[in-house]
């Protein structure tokens, strides 16, 4: 059994390699495999494909493993934590947090100092104030369901609700008074994009999950041990305090830097969680590198049918994550529906 | 079969070569003078925003909207050259297309007739056409002065309500900072409402305002107000109730002369001498 379960997760990493070397001749520009390798060979006879190969494609590759990585384990362990199969990493208000901090940036963007909305820095204006909204909107959520220096998961998650609620009006509110143009962008950024694939925005990101994958694969037993109940988790002498705040501060910095380069993309983080449990089970260790994979893997491919089904034209990420999450999730309900009356 | 392929593919060449440039123009306003200026052979790539002239767009590849545009899809159609909206976004990339051997310019893309001008001739200069440009300027330029003339003689100025949509109830009424707000300045028209941007209005403010024009964006809602409550306005009352597309009130283009006179004319129950 343990042998199968290390064949599956080789199995789905060498399909996922497989996957990044197809997704690298996918594209609106037509660069065939033979020319890939001239390419690769003769950089300077082939200037426009190997600026298109490296410039373009390849970091946006990248970005999509990275961003599929941090949203396949983030929502594993954000299922574990709130032990609750609904829970995904826009439920401590990711999202929302994000989206709020862009909306306030749009908003009061022309009332700022123009080193944040011209030059060089504005290009890091927007990612930021979606970070610190996420970051805020987490730590707020997380400070009221902290009751005696105890994280109390039930109001977490209804804490969650009200406070996406509220920055669902701020967000209303915005979309009122803004211009045609503000209301585009933001619409365009709701519906994520994996477009802002470049080396530096990778290199921001690539330290964050590579941390955040070993934290989890670190934590796998005490994670294990949480699926049992905090109690018992306690019991047997987990630190569960601790293990709690670790975990959100760990998604909270995955899936912040994520939505803070690629907009909102949906249904990742709760549907990949969903599909490796059906596939390995709920042991962590095979869990989080599964998720990990499968994550990375959907989001490669969301996006290679994003930049080339309507090509020369794209389409945001996010509708093809939800097109294809959306019943793919309800599908592996149904089936379980048996199991859940029991 | 074989003879056939030979054909199709120098005939593809020599279709190819009546392009002058393989030209990508982004922002509606950019198409249309590029078209303007008869480089419609040219276009081999377009924002969704370019909807007009319809006959020449519809079979234009589109490469997606002005605000979030696609790198490689643009690059996939290796245009020679891209004539892109000053607004156009995101700027970090447009700015490294000529490292791709694409001539890129930047166009002036603002709500004012200065604005159309100087795009017009950033346009003409870009396609080398300065000759055909500057006769479209000297012509607007002409008509523009005769319409002032006419509006600066008017001693009252009508108010004025561009409405956008209704559907269910809702209107959204354009305010004063949109370009359709800008043009029913320039034509001498007081905005009826206070605000900004497009705002939903109530059909009790409307009433409220009580506005002597009402301007429709689109005709199938001005032909369908049977008993609306719009009816009992002084616009009503008057049958001061038109359509204008939104394109031709909101395009600052080659045709803003044209979009000036007719809203002019609008707001003055067409008594003015160059109404038809």
């Amino acid at each position: 059994m343990k042998k199968n379960k290390k064949l599956i997760l080789l199995f789905v990493l060498f399909i996922l390699i497989a996957s990044f070397i197809i997704n690298i001749s996918i594209g609106a520009f037509d660069i065939s495999f033979t020319e890939i390798i001239n390419t690769l060979l003769k950089p300077d006879e082939n200037m426009i494909n190997h600026k298109v190969l490296f410039d373009i494609r390849i970091p946006r590759i990248l970005l999509g493993l990275l961003v599929g990585i941090a949203f396949g384990v983030s929502g594993t362990m954000m299922q574990t934590l709130f032990r609750n199969p609904l829970a995904d990493p826009s439920i401590i208000g990711v999202s929302a947090g994000a989206s709020a901090g862009v909306v306030l940036f749009m908003m009061l963007g022309s009332y700022l100092p123009l080193i944040f909305t011209q030059g060089t820095l504005s290009y890091f204006s927007l990612p930021l104030s979606a970070f610190f909204g996420a970051i805020i909107t987490i730590a707020a959520i997380y400070k009221l369901a902290t009751i005696y220096n105890k994280v109390a998961v039930t109001i977490m998650l209804l804490a969650g609700i009200a406070i996406n609620s509220l920055l669902g009006a701020l967000i209303g509110l915005f979309s009122y008074v803004s211009t045609d143009e503000e209301l585009r962008s933001f619409t365009f950024w709701t519906m994520g994009s994996l477009a802002n694939g470049e080396m530096l925005n990778i290199m921001v990101i690539f330290p964050i999950v590579l941390f955040v994958c070993f934290f989890a694969m670190n934590k796998k037993v005490e994670l294990n041990l949480l699926l049992l109940g905090e109690e018992e988790a306690k019991n047997v002498g987990v630190n569960t305090e601790r293990l709690k705040k670790q975990i959100i501060v760990c998604v909270s910095l995955a899936i912040g830097a994520s939505v803070a380069f690629c907009g909102i993309i949906g249904f990742v983080g709760l549907v990949v969680p969903h599909i490796s449990r059906a596939i390995v089970g709920s042991n962590h260790k095979y869990l989080l590198p599964l998720s990990a994979l499968l994550g990375a893997f959907i989001l490669i491919w969301a996006d290679a049918i994003a930049r080339s089904i309507i090509s020369p034209a794209e389409l945001p990420i996010g509708i093809i994550t939800a097109i294809l999450g959306a019943p793919f999730f309800l599908f592996l309900l149904m089936k379980n529906k048996q199991n859940t009356l029991i | 079969m074989q003879k056939f392929k030979i054909l199709l593919f120098i005939l593809s060449f020599t279709f190819l070569g009546a392009k002058e440039h393989r030209l990508v123009t982004v922002g509606g306003s950019i198409t249309e003078t590029a078209i303007a200026l008869g480089h419609e052979s040219d276009l081999i790539g377009i924002d969704l925003s370019s909807i007009y002239p319809k006959e020449i767009v519809k079979d234009i590849p589109k490469i997606g909207y002005w605000l979030q545009l696609p790198k490689e899809g643009i690059l996939s159609l290796k245009p020679s050259m891209v004539l892109a909206s000053e607004r156009s976004k995101p700027k970090k990339f447009l700015s490294v297309l000529p490292s791709y051997g694409i001539s890129t310019h930047f166009i002036s893309d603002g709500a004012s007739i200065e604005s159309a001008k100087k795009k017009i001739m950033q346009v003409g200069l870009a396609l080398n056409e300065k000759e055909k440009a500057q006769r479209i300027i000297n012509r607007i330029e002409k008509n523009i002065s005769i319409l002032d003339t006419h509006i600066s003689k008017l001693t009252k100025k009508p108010k004025v309500l561009f409405i956008l949509n209704r559907r269910n109830g809702m209107m959204m009424a354009a305010g004063k900072e949109t370009k359709a707000g800008t043009m029913i300045k320039l034509a001498g028209g007081i905005n009826a409402v206070s605000f900004k941007q497009f705002t939903t209005i109530s059909e009790e403010s409307i009433l409220q305002m009580n506005p002597d024009v009402i301007i429709f964006s689109n005709k199938k809602n001005k032909d369908n107000l049977k008993d609306h409550g719009i009816l009992a306005t002084s616009a009503g009352i008057n049958k001061q109730i038109f359509s204008m597309d939104m394109l031709l009130i909101s395009g600052f283009t080659v045709r803003i002369d044209e979009a000036l006179s007719s809203l002019t004319c609008m707001l003055n129950k067409n008594e003015l001498t160059f109404c038809k």
